[in-house]
């Protein structure tokens, strides 16, 4: 099993609580109490079924996949912020502690403090490499209003709300990496 | 010229007799007797002679009233042959006049260089006169010269009786004195002296005030002309200017960018000017002696005089143009009346106001689309937000359903099937049997876990959906009351759409929403749209004031419906948030004005303009920053009665 140090560090800023659980629904591992029981029913599986060391039963695709969730997904750790404010006080404390964020996910609108623009020009003054996705539920700015702000960059990933979550899993993954 | 007079004149001759008397008197005065009685007669006789010189003076005075009065009857008359014999007459007067003068001899040459003067002004009237310039002017001099002149004489000829009986009283006094001195003794000669010397100086002065009214008279013909001439220039004066002023007004008609037409008594056409001629487009004079209703139809123009009015005004070719037409009447003193019409085409005007009138339309109509669009706004936001975890939630029940270990329960059941012969045997003998009690055990375990969590995420997702279905219902309500436009409506039930609208973000930021409705109708009038439309708009201002409030600050939003005294009824949305300063109260309504971040100015402009649509009003008040704010909205109660009646009925 992988340690927490181990795990990706993402920082996700929204106005919504609604949100923050969609996250955590989508990036983070089962609790520890259900992976102990799929865990126990997956060594008994083994035994009755014969699905050993060798995986027996080659059909079986979804004995397989809950016997090894770690092995096929990228373990994340979640950091919830409210305001921008606090999303950079965050950011800051992980990188004085040399523990960074690698993706933030961060709202467009989050009165009535900083907007998720000037929220990600003041994440970039203190960590340059951090990559962005703007969650937007439509659009304030155009995309061009976004370049003009923060410039051209590849750093900088536009997420539409609602989102599948696979798209969410695919951008952690892809952008930590 | 007065003073000369006195000086030179008779009075001088009066004086030098009157001195040589005295000497005389002073030289025989030893000689009382002979002496006195010299003295005596000597002085009758210089009195005498005095009293026939002061009736000469009046003669002479006489004669020249006659020659005035020759003279103004010579200006009156316009017959030649009567006239002829008037100059005739002057000219014999003249004459005698010149006859009289000379008969004063030396002392009398100033009177006569005067009369000289007196003489030649008088010609030049005459000829002036003759020659027909000025006839008026000249008979006005007349006519002012004509009391003028018989006042002086009046007074020439009071003045002269008064010392006429002056001196006769004096030279009787003077003789009865002198018949007294010749008994009396030297003293007597001292007296008479004075006396005589007290009447020379009388006769003195008398003379000399003759002769100064003659003097005054001449000065007064002399002005006389004079004024004439001044007259004269006046009159060439005053014709430049009448040009000069009938010049400027020919320009001003034909400069005058509004059409201007004189017309007779009779309404019809006199004169028509250039931008007239434009307006009609017809030619120079083609509209002459039309009547006026032909040009432009109005009902009474006597009636409308010095009153502007609208009117259609049609053109000679039969086609038409608005108009706005004012006819005055010129004043004029005789003669039948003239009236002046001005005429302005407003065919650019009318349109201008059309397309100001659709211009307000459409603004109107934008800013109400600015105002559902910003309700759409909101409602986009919360609806995408909830979707978000609606989706989630539903990916996460889908994902727990395809890995359900359903098909674990599956197999051990196709298992115990297999062994249904010996089941008993296959349990407890068969090496895999024997597992499957427990696995059975665990699988329920796990089973139930995920039962569980799927009901958690179903719970979360009918929670969701309720959410949306609370704002969609708003929004069909909104729409509702869009289309029908003062529909009796529930106040209350506006604000709690308001309230529901804010899509639960006033429960999850902690804030305290007061309710106070005592005052407030069952139904009423009211455009619920619009209403509604500002307390989102309100109520969203309120929420983003109050977010921002400390922790130890309340965060409080009191809404208050109550119908007015004025039969209003007022809505107020009071929050304890962020307040707004004093130099924004009034601008916080302008359009693209805002101190939010995220703000675009529009919503309070979009709702202040719906108040006023509504014709009702949007107040804002607060005591400054950090201390809230109050947003009043009042809009008129109308018929509330009869909404009720018509809700029992239906």
């Amino acid at each position: 099993m992988s340690t927490d140090q181990d795990k990706r560090r993402i920082l996700i800023i929204d106005d919504n609580d609604a949100i923050h659980n969609d996250f955590k629904k989508i990036l983070s591992s089962a609790d520890p109490a259900s992976s102990a029981t799929a865990a126990k029913l997956a060594g008994a599986k083994a035994a009755l079924f014969g699905g050993g060391g060798g995986g027996g039963g080659g059909s079986d695709v979804a004995a397989k996949r809950s016997a090894q969730p770690a092995a096929s997904r990228v373990a994340f750790r979640l950091d919830s912020a409210m305001q921008g404010q606090e999303g950079l006080a965050k950011l800051q404390a992980a990188v004085n502690a040399r523990d960074r964020y690698v993706v933030a996910f961060v709202d467009m609108r989050m009165p009535p403090g900083w907007d998720g623009l000037q929220t990600i020009q003041r994440l970039w003054e203190v960590d340059p490499d951090l990559q962005v996705v703007i969650c937007t539920a439509y659009s304030d700015y155009s995309w061009e209003e976004v370049s003009a702000k923060l410039g051209l960059t590849d750093r900088l990933l536009i997420l539409k709300k609602p989102f599948d979550p696979v798209e969410v899993t695919q951008l952690a993954t892809a952008l930590s990496e | 010229m007065k003073t000369n007079l006195k000086d030179t004149g008779i009075s001088g001759l009066v004086t030098v007799l009157v001195a040589g008397c005295i000497l005389s008197m002073a030289v025989v005065a030893g000689f009382y007797h002979v002496a006195l009685g010299h003295v005596a007669r000597s002085a009758a006789v210089s009195s005498a002679e005095s009293q026939a010189r002061l009736r000469s003076s009046y003669a002479l005075i006489e004669s020249l009233s006659l020659t005035q009065n020759a003279l103004q009857s010579l200006l009156r008359e316009k017959d030649p042959d009567v006239l002829e014999r008037l100059i005739d007459d002057l000219d014999a007067r003249q004459v005698d006049l010149s006859e009289r003068i000379d008969g004063f001899g030396a002392s009398g040459s100033a009177v006569s260089q005067s009369f000289g003067a007196w003489r030649t002004a008088c010609k030049d009237i005459v000829a002036t006169f003759l020659r027909g310039e000025n006839a008026e002017a000249n008979s006005a001099l007349v006519n002012r010269l004509m009391p003028e002149s018989e006042k002086v004489l009046a007074q020439v000829k009071r003045v002269n009786d008064l010392s006429a009986r002056e001196a006769d009283g004096r030279t009787a006094e003077m003789s009865a004195s002198m018949e007294r001195l010749r008994y009396r003794a030297v003293a007597a000669v001292a007296i008479a002296a004075t006396l005589i010397t007290a009447g020379g100086l009388a006769l003195r002065r008398l003379v000399a005030r003759g002769t100064g009214a003659v003097a005054e008279m001449l000065g007064r013909l002399t002005s006389l002309h004079a004024a004439n001439q001044v007259l004269e220039a006046r009159v060439k004066e005053r014709t430049a200017e009448i040009q000069r002023s009938n010049a400027q007004m020919k320009a001003i008609h034909e400069a005058s960018l509004d059409g201007v037409l004189v017309l007779d008594a009779d309404w019809r056409v006199i004169e028509f000017n250039p931008a007239a001629h434009r307006s009609f487009n017809c030619k120079p004079g083609a509209a002459v002696g039309k009547p006026l209703r032909e040009l432009v139809p109005v009902e009474n123009p006597a009636s409308i005089l010095g009153k502007p009015v609208e009117a259609t005004a049609r053109r000679l070719d039969g086609t038409s143009f608005p108009a706005e037409i004012a006819i005055t009447a010129a004043a004029i003193d005789q003669g039948p009346p003239l009236y002046v019409a001005s005429l302005r085409d407003v065919t650019e005007r009318k349109r201008a106001e059309a397309e100001r009138e659709e211009l307000n339309a459409r603004l109107v109509s934008a800013s109400r689309h600015a105002g559902m669009a910003e309700v759409a706004t909101g409602v986009l936001h919360n609806v995408g937000n909830v979707l978000n975890s609606v989706n989630v939630s539903a990916n996460v029940v889908a994902t727990k359903l395809r890995d359900s270990e359903l098909s674990s329960l599956t197999k051990v059941v196709g298992m115990i099937r297999e062994h249904k012969q010996d089941l008993s045997s296959f349990l407890t003998c068969d090496d895999r049997g024997k597992l499957i009690p427990e696995f059975i055990a665990d699988l329920s375990d796990c089973l139930d876990q995920e039962h569980r969590a799927m009901l958690a995420e179903v719970s979360t997702l009918a929670q969701g959906v309720e959410h949306i279905k609370q704002i969609v219902m708003a929004q069909q309500s909104l729409a509702r009351h869009g289309s029908e436009v003062n529909a009796p409506s529930d106040p209350r039930k506006l604000v709690e759409s308001a309230l529901t609208m804010q899509g639960g973000s006033l429960e999850r930021e902690g804030i305290e929403v007061e309710r106070r409705f005592d005052g407030c109708p069952d139904s009423c009038a009211i455009d619920a749209h619009k209403v509604l439309q500002i307390l989102v708009n309100l109520v969203t201002n309120a929420r983003q004031a109050v977010r921002s409030n400390a922790d130890d600050q309340p965060r409080r939003i009191t809404l208050v419906v109550a119908t007015t005294e004025q039969g209003t009824l007022r809505f107020q949305v009071i929050d304890t948030g962020a307040g707004i300063a004093p130099e924004h109260l009034t601008r916080i309504f302008s359009h693209g004005f805002t101190t939010k971040s995220d703000g675009h100015g529009f919503g309070l402009h979009s709702a202040a303009n719906a108040a006023t649509e509504m014709g009702g009003s949007l107040r804002a008040t607060s005591e400054g920053r950090g201390r809230g704010a109050t947003f009043t909205l009042e809009v008129p109660l109308v018929a509330e009665q009869s909404v009720r009646g018509e809700l029992c009925q239906t």
